[in-house]
């Protein structure tokens, strides 16, 4: 299936979901749980956690399906929002910070280009990549590091060794950085 | 954010950044939150940055969550009272009595009303009219229909996504403002895709969060009786809908 097929698939189920089709949540999360299951697992790196956040994001899918907007991103890009957001509410209601070492996290390698992402090889990503390229090496693993990991500006100081207003200044530039070279953030895909 | 310098831009886009990235903690998050809900070009601002960065998002590799989880989800979206209740409905008999008594007065809707076909696919705009809203799903018979009403326009939409009736039977649409009073029918469900029912104001105005619609399996020409007589196929509780 091409990539905007998939993403018309997508936006029906959720536009369907927003008239509370249940059969339409069913095939839904058929069609995208592995993908936001494989995003609570990356972010809150707890299986057990990422179990329980994953029916709590559902939840919330089916509750706000009828506030998705077509147009403004991907579908995709939506439920991932979703997830990633709600997954970093839990990390920033946790008191003591997170039980994982900082350290141990951002050394995970990047996973090696299965089938899937080969196919997925979207523009989005081949755009972001050659932005993050352009940013010296440690602001653009601290980019990632916020962003797949989920860590905090306070949290990023604390692992590159650097005072937290250093950090935010960072994190700040090099993402104005990545705007003007990403601009409004729209692919080719989006438009098709 | 057109009025603002290019200084303050930059300044109100990494704040849009630094929220869509999930960097902000605490008080700071918090207030970033309420702009988003507030102030329409920061909204935007956020979705160009979850655009901008969801180039990202092919490295959450995608991982089969257990089987169970699925069950789990439905099971507190879907099943909250919907066993109990369709058992009560399925006592149908309870209610005949009372139903046909109530008939002439309760149901002021013609069996088989106006119905103005519409495309088959499902049409945004109705649906941005809808407040209430009613999932009737059957997995076990295909029955897959979905009924919206817009108070203020005392119509009832009923679309029907998937399934039909049993050879040689008809699908009827019940509805009851809460548990305990006995259904009033509402009509047949015809073959049609979508169908408009005008309902009875007095009855639309009973019809809130605490009802119920069902579907039930019914001879031709539907129930003889002014209650369920077949099978009661699919419950649904009315739900409000965020517009």
């Amino acid at each position: 299936m091409a990539a905007s097929d998939e993403i018309v698939e997508i936006e029906a189920l959720i536009a369907r979901c927003g008239l509370k089709d249940k059969a339409a949540f069913g095939t839904l999360y058929d069609r995208t749980s592995a993908k936001l299951f494989g995003t609570c697992l990356r972010v809150l790196k707890n299986s057990t956690e990422a179990e329980e956040a994953l029916q709590d994001i559902y939840i919330k899918i089916w509750r706000n399906a009828s506030k998705f907007r077509p147009g403004t991103y991907s579908p995709i890009t939506w439920l991932v929002a979703v997830a990633r957001n709600h997954c970093i509410d839990l990390l920033r209601a946790k008191k003591g910070g997170r039980s994982v070492e900082i350290d141990e996290a951002i050394m995970l390698p990047d996973p090696t280009p299965g089938p899937e992402r080969q196919m997925l090889a979207s523009d989005a990503r081949q755009r972001i990549e050659g932005c993050l390229r352009t940013l010296p090496e440690d602001r653009s693993q601290a980019v990632r590091a916020a962003y797949l990991d989920g860590y905090s500006y306070a949290e990023l100081a604390a692992h590159f060794d650097v005072p937290l207003n250093t950090m935010r200044t960072w994190l700040r530039r090099a993402l104005l950085k990545l705007r003007d070279c990403l601009g409004d953030g729209y692919t080719a895909a989006d438009y098709e | 954010m057109s009025e603002q310098n290019p200084f303050e831009r930059d300044e109100q886009s990494a704040d849009a950044a630094a929220l869509a990235m999930g960097l902000l903690e605490g008080a700071e998050r918090a207030e970033a939150r309420a702009q988003l809900e507030t102030d329409p070009a920061f909204a935007a601002e956020v979705a160009a940055w979850q655009r901008r960065l969801s180039g990202m998002d092919e490295d959450f590799v995608a991982v089969a969550p257990p089987k169970r989880l699925k069950r789990k989800i439905e099971a507190r979206l879907f099943r909250r009272r919907r066993n109990g209740l369709a058992a009560l409905w399925q006592s149908a008999g309870l209610w005949r009595g009372v139903a046909v008594l109530g008939t002439a007065a309760a149901v002021a809707l013609a069996l088989r009303p106006g119905l103005i076909p519409l495309p088959p696919e499902l049409q945004p705009a109705p649906v941005t009219e809808a407040r209430l809203i009613t999932a009737l799903y059957a997995p076990d018979d295909g029955l897959n229909v979905i009924a919206t009403l817009d108070p203020t326009q005392a119509v009832l939409r009923v679309t029907r996504l998937e399934g039909a009736a049993r050879p040689g039977r008809e699908l009827e649409l019940w509805f009851a403002p809460d548990p305990d009073t006995a259904p009033t029918s509402l009509g047949l469900i015809t073959e049609q895709t979508v169908l408009a029912l005008p309902l009875d104001p007095a009855l639309a105005g009973t019809v809130g969060a605490a009802g119920y619609f069902a579907i039930s399996d019914e001879p031709l020409g539907g129930s003889p009786t002014g209650a369920p007589t077949g099978d009661v196929l699919a419950v649904g509780q009315i739900e409000e809908i965020d517009i």
